[in-house]
């Protein structure tokens, strides 16, 4: 049995961080880094590019926010205490002993440090991503391949590894001790 | 004769020793076919399966015409993909990055382990020790009880297991950040008035949902799951420090309404140090 409450979150983390972000979204980055140095060319992945990659970041970064946002409440081991075998626990120990494990957690983990880092990597991820959209907004698709854009291309994407680095630091397994 | 294991697709790295003297070795690609890296002075091989390492399916065809399948486990970040399914190797999920093999549970691989790959990947991605993980538990609410019930004064000359145990599970550094008012620092305000349950074998028992009367197959079942932690984390036997713990809360006669021994500061504090002992292994 895996505990439930963790389970769910790293298959959140897992379909988030590695199956999109890590073998999608950045590779798709690097790839532009490749058109920007004339590396490659690839014009279907330029057409494409503006219209249905780069703007995947606008509809996953509310979920993202969630998963760090939801790490402290589902990694926890107050959350023990919901399955068995202390799940028959009277509710009444469940009252203080749930609170109290949390605190204990908190104080010993840096938990929070890490929930804290994984929110700023995703603030700068976002504050590189506005930018970059702003510059390219009524660029078309072929134009944004030209070097004006490369240096903030690049910033995105070393702003989505140390994002990705940052998520693969929170834990995968409740730490009780 | 211990294990060497070459983990492929987690980048470069020369071999590590993990626990029980075990060898990880990295290497970031399974070659180019058809000369794909040679298996041979191996004991067993973990090949990432997914995007970044393309050449995973042709290399574990050919591997396997070799004689080389029964070294093969299948490791990715996330789950598994499902063309993997049909490889017929056993598989570990949420290996997303080096750590997390070094991670796995090798102190259940004994130096001299002499299993398959299916063996293997069953000892490293096993399930969790609910028993021990919960027992941890119960010993920080005893424990925390106990320290806000005693005051500072008191703990200043508590046995030495006792300051360490408590020290270990957070609740220095919980004070700490309660004299400094951090916000999210607090203590539940009755924590002291439940100092005369929590000394009672009733209450841990009750927590797990046992009876405490004498031939509760529970506690039976309790005690060999417990056995059967402790063995994956590595030690031969329970820890005669957890044993004791448990001796006092063991049902010993056909009445539950029977005068127990309280459970001591002191004892607790050892069972939990001997857990955080076996998760740290």
């Amino acid at each position: 049995m895996t505990y439930i409450s963790a389970h769910r979150w790293q298959k959140r983390r897992n379909e988030f961080n590695h199956d999109w972000l890590k073998n999608q979204y950045i590779p798709a980055l690097a790839k532009c880094r490749n058109l920007l140095d004339g590396r490659v060319e690839d014009p279907e992945f330029e057409a494409v590019f503006l219209l249905k990659i780069f703007p995947q970041w606008d509809h996953r970064r509310a979920t993202l926010v969630e998963l760090i946002s939801l790490y402290e409440q589902m990694m926890s081991p107050q959350t023990l205490l919901e399955e068995l075998p202390l799940s028959a626990m009277r509710e009444s120990d469940k009252r203080w002993l749930g609170p109290l494990v949390h605190s204990l957690w908190l104080a010993r983990t840096p938990a929070k440090q890490l929930v804290s880092s994984a929110l700023e990597a995703f603030e700068r991820v976002n504050a590189s991503y506005e930018r970059l959209k702003d510059s390219v907004s009524g660029a078309d698709s072929s134009a944004i391949f030209l070097s004006p854009f490369r240096e903030q291309f690049l910033a995105f994407r070393d702003d989505l590894q140390l994002l990705a680095n940052a998520i693969s630091d929170l834990p995968r397994d409740i730490d009780v001790t | 004769m211990t294990l060497n294991v070459l983990v492929i697709g987690r980048g470069d790295s020369p071999g590590t020793q993990v626990t029980n003297g075990h060898t990880l070795e990295f290497t970031r690609h399974g070659g180019v076919p058809p000369d794909f890296l040679s298996l041979q002075q191996y004991d067993f091989v973990f090949m990432h399966l997914g995007p970044a390492n393309p050449e995973a399916q042709a290399a574990i065809a050919t591997w396997s015409s070799q004689g080389w399948g029964g070294k093969l486990i299948g490791i990715s970040g996330g789950d598994v993909p499902v063309w993997s399914e049909k490889l017929a190797i056993p598989t570990i999920e949420g290996m997303a990055n080096r750590q997390n093999l070094y991670d796995l549970h090798w102190a259940t691989v004994r130096s001299d382990f002499g299993g398959d790959a299916y063996e293997l990947a069953s000892l490293l991605n096993q399930e969790q020790c609910e028993v021990l993980t919960s027992l941890a538990i119960l010993c920080q609410g005893y424990l925390a009880v106990h320290a806000a019930s005693a005051g500072e004064a008191a703990l200043a000359h508590a046995p030495e297991e006792v300051s360490a145990a408590l020290s270990l599970m957070g609740w220095d550094a919980l004070n700490d950040k309660i004299r400094r008012n951090e916000p999210e620092a607090v203590l539940p305000s009755n924590l002291g008035l439940v100092l005369t349950e929590v000394v009672h074998p009733g209450w841990w028992l009750g927590a797990w949902g046992l009876s405490g009367v004498l031939g509760d197959e529970r506690w039976a079942a309790l005690a060999d799951s417990l056995e059967k932690e402790c063995a994956k984390q590595g030690a031969a036997e329970v820890p005669k420090e957890i044993g004791d713990l448990l001796d006092v809360m063991r049902p010993v006669v056909a009445d539950s309404a029977r005068e127990f021994h309280e459970i001591r500061p002191v004892t607790v504090s050892r069972a939990y140090l001997a857990i955080t002992d076996l998760f740290s292994k």
